[in-house]
């Protein structure tokens, strides 16, 4: 009888298990993989504005996105360019600064309180806010101060040509923070109390702290951000359309930005081009990932080695 | 805690989570509520989509639904309910991304703009309306049909196949606004009489002033609101030189929208071609006379021969006289610094640019500003600073309408004769129906879009809006008086111009249409970089006219056009 009980709450318990987890798969395949299945298909076809139809085209879209790409116009070129320098920002500074800042407010420093608010309000307030109330900070508030305590006169960080990118890719790396410091403190405070302990009576400061035991212990967690950000190369705004529309000059644009901008203007027609663009994309961006992703695990510590 | 409370916790914080996750489904992909509306069970409800941008949701909400909804009152609809009630749904989705969301939205009837109508057609979505199109309007007194309304273009355009699926809505007209207030206060206009040691200008509020543009002497029956105002570009010039030393910054516009420029850079090629050569930019048929060979040190232009367009050559538009000369008077405006301060800045939104030009001729804290770059909307689109300036400054001094403003016929280049104005509608927006209509409602939409297509509703709208429908009807004399000097103005100016709707059925202009608008229609390339952005390339870059002009072609190359539609070469 106990094991008729038994069965049936195990019964029970799987039922619940696979109701709750259908939802969220339901969405996965509606959302993402349908999506994209769709997109995949799109990318060989051409819409016929006469008959409202599609036609199979092959590779004709794919011939297009190549010749658009080495072709006469640089703005693909010169998107490229764009995406791979603030990538490499992300990358390298970003990356870098979220590991320290993170340490610092695992370790309690002076001034981690003011850290967390600052690097985390991006992710709490709505990305079209935060947008808004920058560019109203650097257009207009930061001119307006230097000029009222310095005399200075100063354009608008983003009005000023010899600025623009530059502060654009500072807000970037800022607003990416909060995301990727949620992850690695929570990762940081997991570690454990003993290992620290041990390290400190093993006479570790700080720094030697964070190198031999902090970071080889969040490494998996540096991994997924290292990895999203190389599949971001293609997909970075910089939040080019936040800050200006449509129109952004062709001198900011990245792959992201085009491809979203461009979108968001097309006619049916201009779909499948656009899709098969994405799957370019893609098909570059997947084994750079995961070439990168298995580089970085071979190279860096293991669990046991971290234990 | 014990094993089963834990158990207990765990599957009520699972089943929050994806009950959660459900209502934001819901949320994502249900229909938006409009705003505070509850629905009354014992009517037939309508619901509408309607693009809330600079011409608003009163035209609709205070005039055409109040008096529907009493007209209908008694309306018999399906179930046994009585009267009808009309829900308004407000966004600013547009173009496809209202497309795409048709077959799935709640709204019936859609008022919205960037239409691109025959991917809106092919797409199924839209209701035949045909007959609501065709037939005369006699249930509310009119012996014209709204097809009669429309202008030959338009029924070129909207008749798809011999059937309609879709009638104009509002038009978009765009260029420069002037405070017709400090042009009196600053004698800014010109003088008939050009050499009155003035340099041109009015001396005296009782001089006689020029004929403006159209070159014809206003007179009270012929009333051209053009006189006295720049006539050429030279002239043009000379007026923004002339604001300057009283201490007016000449013009104006979005710092944050540099596709305002872009726009108004379409507006003055389309006052230099004309409505035959402008439209050869969307129909890719005709003979184009005003191809530019080459431009000398001195800016004079000479001409190519006369050259048929068609689906194979229509690059060669790229070298259209009238996008030189456009470019040229951006070119005077940026590199004479006859702009105002806050017009390259990214904070400076189209509303505060709106702002600004209000306020300025009443605050001793902002710049005094004489015209704005906007599209005739700007005015209602203004509605609540008007409001809140009267507050400040009395109804009678600042309200929408004591001042007075004017949309300036554009000026005429360099050896191009005066006469009558010409612009260009370039918001491609349309009325229709959702063919997901419930069948027992489309009698009931039918009737609501015949409904504010009559006469009283075309005039209400220009009332309320200070802007026209994209359909030809006349304001009484007595309809008039309840209109703004700006509408008035407007609607005069609409009625002397000739208007290029930029639609047509030639496949290409339809496939890629998105290339064809006018923000997409001034990519350029010089020493090899490409721009787009005309202001901003001619600021920073330090980029004049004559090498954006010669980059257009460039980038708009043989190449190009014959990789991107070739496959259309032989229709």
């Amino acid at each position: 009888m106990k094991n008729n009980f038994r069965e049936k709450t195990r019964r029970k318990d799987i039922i619940f298990f696979a109701l709750m987890m259908a939802i969220p798969i339901i969405q996965l395949c509606v959302f993402y993989i349908a999506v994209n299945v769709n997109s995949v298909l799109l990318s060989f076809k051409d819409y016929s504005i006469e008959t409202g139809n599609y036609e199979i085209v092959w590779f004709d879209n794919f011939k297009k996105v190549f010749s658009d790409f080495f072709g006469e116009s640089d703005v693909l070129r010169n998107a490229l360019k764009n995406s791979l320098i603030v990538s490499s920002f992300i990358l390298l500074v970003g990356l870098s600064l979220g590991l320290l800042f993170s340490y610092s407010i695992f370790k309690k420093c002076w001034g981690h309180e003011f850290y967390k608010i600052m690097l985390f309000m991006p992710s709490i307030l709505s990305s079209v806010v935060m947008a808004m109330m920058f560019n109203y900070f650097v257009e207009r508030a930061l001119p307006e101060m230097l000029n009222e305590f310095f005399n200075l006169k100063m354009e608008g960080l983003l009005s000023n040509p010899d600025t623009t990118f530059s502060t654009l890719v500072f807000y970037t790396i800022w607003v990416g923070f909060g995301g990727s410091m949620l992850l690695y403190v929570g990762a940081m405070n997991n570690i454990d109390e003993s290992m620290i302990e041990a390290g400190k009576l093993d006479g570790t400061n700080s720094i030697t702290e964070f190198i031999y035991i902090v970071f080889p212990s969040i490494y998996s967690t540096f991994i997924v951000f290292l990895t999203t950000g190389l599949v971001g190369i293609f997909m970075q705004q910089m939040n080019l359309y936040s800050f200006f529309g449509g129109t952004a000059k062709i001198s900011l644009y990245t792959l992201g930005y085009y491809l979203y901008r461009q979108t968001q203007a097309a006619t049916f027609s201009e779909y499948p081009y656009l899709a098969a663009m994405g799957i370019v994309f893609t098909l570059i961006a997947v084994p750079l990932t995961l070439g990168v992703k298995a580089f970085f695990e071979k190279i860096g510590p293991t669990a046991e080695e971290v234990r | 805690m014990s094993k089963k409370v834990m158990k207990v916790m765990v599957k009520t914080l699972a089943c929050v989570a994806a009950l959660q996750s459900v209502l934001s489904l819901a949320v994502a992909c249900g229909n938006r509520p409009g705003a505070g509306e509850e629905i009354d069970e014992s009517k037939t409800q309508l619901f509408i989509a309607n693009f809330n941008g600079g011409f608003g949701d009163q035209w609709l909400k205070n005039d055409v639904i109040p008096r529907f909804e009493a007209d209908y009152a008694n309306y018999k609809g399906a179930g046994g309910k009585v009267g009808v009630q009309i829900i308004v749904d407000n966004s600013k989705d547009n173009g496809t991304k209202t497309l795409t969301s048709l077959s799935t939205s709640r709204d019936e009837i859609y008022f919205t703009e960037n239409v691109t109508y025959y991917d809106f057609v092919s797409s199924g979505n839209l209701l035949d309306i045909t007959d609501v199109v065709t037939e005369t309007l006699s249930e509310f007194g009119e012996s014209e049909s709204i097809e009669d309304k429309m202008s030959e273009d338009q029924v070129e355009y909207f008749n798809h196949g011999g059937k309609y699926y879709a009638i104009p809505h509002y038009e978009g007209l765009y260029g420069i606004t002037y405070d017709v207030d400090l042009f009196e206060e600053e004698l800014l206009y010109f003088a008939k009489n050009k050499n009155n040691g003035n340099a041109g200008f009015l001396i005296s509020d009782t001089d006689e002033k020029s004929a403006g543009p159209d070159g014809i002497y206003n007179t009270v029956d012929t009333p051209s609101y053009d006189d006295g105002l720049p006539a050429t570009y030279d002239e043009f010039y000379s007026l923004c030189e002339r604001m300057e030393d009283v201490g007016v910054v000449p013009v104006s516009w979005t710092g944050q929208y540099q596709k305002y420029i872009m726009h108004l850079a379409t507006a003055l090629q389309t006052a230099y071609e004309g409505k035959e050569q402008m439209m050869l930019n969307y129909n890719l048929d005709g003979m184009a006379t005003t191809l530019v060979d080459s431009i000398n040190n001195d800016g004079e232009v000479s001409f190519m021969e006369p050259t048929e367009i068609n689906n194979t050559n229509g690059y060669l538009l790229n070298k259209q006289a009238g996008r030189y000369y456009a470019l040229s008077f951006i070119d005077q405006i940026i590199n004479n610094n006859w702009y105002y301060s806050l017009s390259f800045n990214n904070a400076q939104s189209h509303t505060n640019a709106q702002e600004d030009f209000l306020y300025g001729r009443f605050s001793s804290k902002k710049d005094t500003i004489g015209m704005l770059v906007e599209g005739i909307w700007w005015e209602n689109e203004a509605d609540g600073i008007f409001k809140d300036m009267s507050v400040t400054y009395t109804e009678a001094r600042a309200g929408r309408h004591s001042r007075r403003f004017g949309f300036m016929p554009l000026p005429k280049a360099p050896g191009q004769e005066l006469g009558k104005p010409t612009f260009i509608d370039y918001l491609y927006s349309a009325a229709f129906i959702s063919a997901k209509i419930a069948p027992e409602k489309v009698d009931l939409a039918k009737d609501f879009l015949r409904y504010i297509n009559t006469d009283q509703s075309l005039v209400n709208f220009t009332k309320i809006t200070s802007t026209p429908k994209a359909l030809q009807y006349e304001i009484s004399e007595s309809d008039a008086k309840d209109l703004s000097y700006y509408a008035k103005n407007v609607m005069r100016l609409r009625e002397m111009a000739d208007i290029v709707y930029p639609m047509s059925d030639n496949e290409i202009i339809n496939t890629a249409l998105s290339s064809f608008m006018s923000e997409n229609r001034w990519y350029t390339v010089v020493n090899g970089t490409t721009y787009n952005v005309i202001s901003t390339t001619m600021r920073d870059n330090k980029i004049r006219a004559k090498q954006y002009f010669e980059g257009l072609a460039k980038y708009s190359s043989k190449n190009q056009w014959d990789t991107a539609y070739s496959k259309f070469f032989n229709q």
